[in-house]
C-alpha cells in the first residue's frame, strides 16, 4: 500500500499508509514482527463468524421452532465472543500497529493515532528491555503527516525512516543513515536531486514486504 | 505504469517511438537488466494478490462481522420474543386504516401474563404457505394452547376462513408467530420494492460489499 498514492485529505488513508509503511520499514532493519494481537483478534473474530454461520446453516434446514435451543446457545456464544473482541480491540491492542523485537532483543511496540480533522501522527513507541529491572521507555513523535506525504499523495519513505530512525535510538542504531545530521536527507527533502529519488525508489524497493512492483500493476483503488 | 523498458521491448509492435518514449527507455536501461525488467512485471501482482495476508483477513473479517452481527441480533430477537421472525412488513391493504402497506410491525409471541385474545392483531402462518398474514383475531372459542381463533382484515368484508388451507375453519395458538407490539410506519417499504424489485438486492449487497472492503474507517 505504500506506493500507492492517496488522497491527501483522506486522514483514514495518510493514518493506514503510514501504519503500513512501519512494519515494512522495521522488518527491513531485521527487527522480528511479532503478530500475536492480530492473530488473537482474527481468531475470536472468524470464531464468531464460524457459530453465527453454524446458526445460519441449522436455522435454514431445520426452521426455528426445531432448533430454539441451539439458536439460543449460539447466541450467546456469539455474543460473548463478541464482547471479548471488543475489549480486546479496545484494551489490548489500543491503536498498536506493530510489535517486535528488536536484532538486540528490545521489544519495541507502536502505536499510533490521529485526532479528527488534524492531519497529525501521533505515534506512541515502547522500548522494553529483556532484561529485568530495566524500566519500559516511552517516547511520543507527534509530526506532520506532510512530512512524508506529497502534494500529490505519494508516501515518500525517506523522510517517514528518518523521522522514526532520528526519535527512537534503537532503530537508529540499525540504521544509521538515516538518522538526522549524519546524511544530506533533511536539507534535500525539498528539492530532490536524481541521487535522492534513486534513494527513495531503492529504499521502498528493498523494504521486506513492500510492495514495489506494484508501481507495475494495473490495480487501481477507488 | 508499466515499465518503460517493458513497454519497448518489442519494438517491432510499436509505431516509430516518439523523442519520449526513447528518452524514457535511456534511463532505466541504464538502472535496470532488461532480465529483472521482465520479472517486475510478474512479481507484482503475485505480491499484490499476496499482499499482507493478515490485512486481507482482517478486511475480510470486518465485512463478515457486519453480516453475522446481523443475523446474530435478528436471531437473538427471536429468540427473546420467541418468534421465528420477530420483524414483519405488512405487505396488503387489508388491514387498513391501522396498518398500511410498508408499515415495520414488532411482534413478541410470548403469553406471560395473558393468552392471546379477541382484539389483538396477530401474525400467522398458514399451514403450506410461506407469507405471513396480518389480521386481527374477531372470534375465540375456549381457551389454552387449543383456543380456536378466527381472524379477520379490519379492511376485508368477510373473515379469514377462505384464506386457511384447505379444510381448515379456525387457527389455534401454534399457528400464530406473535401479536403486534409496535410499529414503525413505512419504513418498511424499502423491502417491498426490494422483493418486487429482485435485482435491487444484488445491487445492494454488492455496494454493501465494496464499502466495507475498501474503506479502513
Amino acid at each position: 500500500m505504500s506506493s500507492d498514492k492517496i488522497a491527501v485529505y483522506n486522514l483514514a488513508d495518510l493514518k493506514g499508509t503510514s501504519d503500513d509503511a512501519l512494519p515494512n520499514y522495521l522488518n527491513s532493519l531485521k527487527f522480528a514482527q511479532s503478530h500475536k494481537l492480530v492473530d488473537v483478534r482474527l481468531a475470536l473474530g472468524y470464531t464468531a463468524f464460524a457459530i453465527s454461520a453454524v446458526c445460519f446453516a441449522w436455522d435454514y434446514k431445520l426452521g426455528f421452532e426445531n432448533t430454539k435451543l441451539y439458536t439460543t446457545i449460539a447466541v450467546a456464544l456469539y455474543t460473548i465472543i463478541n464482547g471479548i473482541l471488543t475489549l480486546w480491540i479496545m484494551f489490548k491492542e489500543k491503536g498498536i500497529v506493530y510489535v517486535g523485537t528488536a536484532p538486540s532483543g528490545e521489544t519495541i511496540t507502536i502505536s499510533s493515532s490521529t485526532t479528527k480533522n488534524v492531519p497529525i501522527y501521533n505515534i506512541t513507541v515502547t522500548l522494553s528491555s529483556p532484561k529485568k529491572g530495566v524500566p519500559d521507555e516511552t517516547i511520543n513523535i507527534s509530526r506532520s503527516f506532510a512530512e512524508w506525504f506529497d502534494v500529490t499523495g505519494a508516501f515518500i519513505a525517506t523522510p517517514f525512516q528518518s523521522m522514526l530512525a532520528s526519535s527512537v535510538e534503537l532503530v537508529g542504531k540499525s540504521d544509521p543513515k538515516r538518522v538526522a545530521g549524519t546524511s544530506k536527507n533533511e536539507s534535500e527533502s525539498n528539492d530532490m536531486s536524481p541521487e535522492m529519488i534513486d534513494a527513495v525508489l531503492t529504499a521502498t524497493g528493498t523494504e521486506a514486504a513492500a510492495p514495489s512492483g506494484k508501481k507495475g500493476g494495473k490495480r487501481r483503488k477507488a | 505504469m508499466p515499465h518503460p523498458s517493458s513497454k519497448n521491448a518489442t519494438p517491432w509492435l510499436a509505431p516509430k517511438p516518439s523523442p519520449r518514449q526513447a528518452r524514457w527507455h535511456l534511463i532505466p536501461a541504464t538502472k535496470t537488466p532488461a532480465v529483472s525488467a521482465a520479472g517486475a512485471t510478474k512479481s507484482p501482482i503475485m505480491v499484490a494478490a499476496l499482499g499482507n495476508p493478515r490485512q486481507l483477513a482482517a478486511q475480510v473479517l470486518n465485512f463478515a462481522l457486519v453480516l453475522s452481527t446481523a443475523f446474530m441480533m435478528w436471531k437473538g430477537l427471536g429468540v427473546v420474543t420467541d418468534s421465528p421472525s420477530p420483524i414483519v412488513v405488512v405487505l396488503s391493504g387489508s388491514m387498513e386504516p391501522a396498518f398500511q402497506r410498508g408499515d415495520l410491525l414488532f411482534l413478541w409471541n410470548r403469553n406471560l401474563l395473558a393468552e392471546t385474545e379477541v382484539g389483538e392483531v396477530v401474525v400467522y402462518n398458514v399451514k403450506d404457505k410461506d407469507i405471513p398474514i396480518v389480521h386481527r383475531v374477531v372470534r375465540k372459542f375456549g381457551s389454552g394452547d387449543h383456543a380456536k381463533l378466527l381472524t379477520k382484515g379490519d379492511n376485508n368484508v368477510a373473515d379469514d376462513t377462505e384464506l386457511y388451507a384447505r379444510g381448515q375453519d379456525y387457527l389455534e395458538r401454534k399457528d400464530i408467530i406473535g401479536s403486534v407490539v409496535a410499529y414503525i410506519p413505512f419504513v418498511g417499504y424499502v423491502t417491498i420494492m426490494l422483493s418486487e424489485h429482485p435485482w435491487l438486492k444484488t445491487v445492494m449487497l454488492g455496494i454493501m460489499g465494496l464499502v466495507v472492503v475498501l474503506q479502513r474507517e
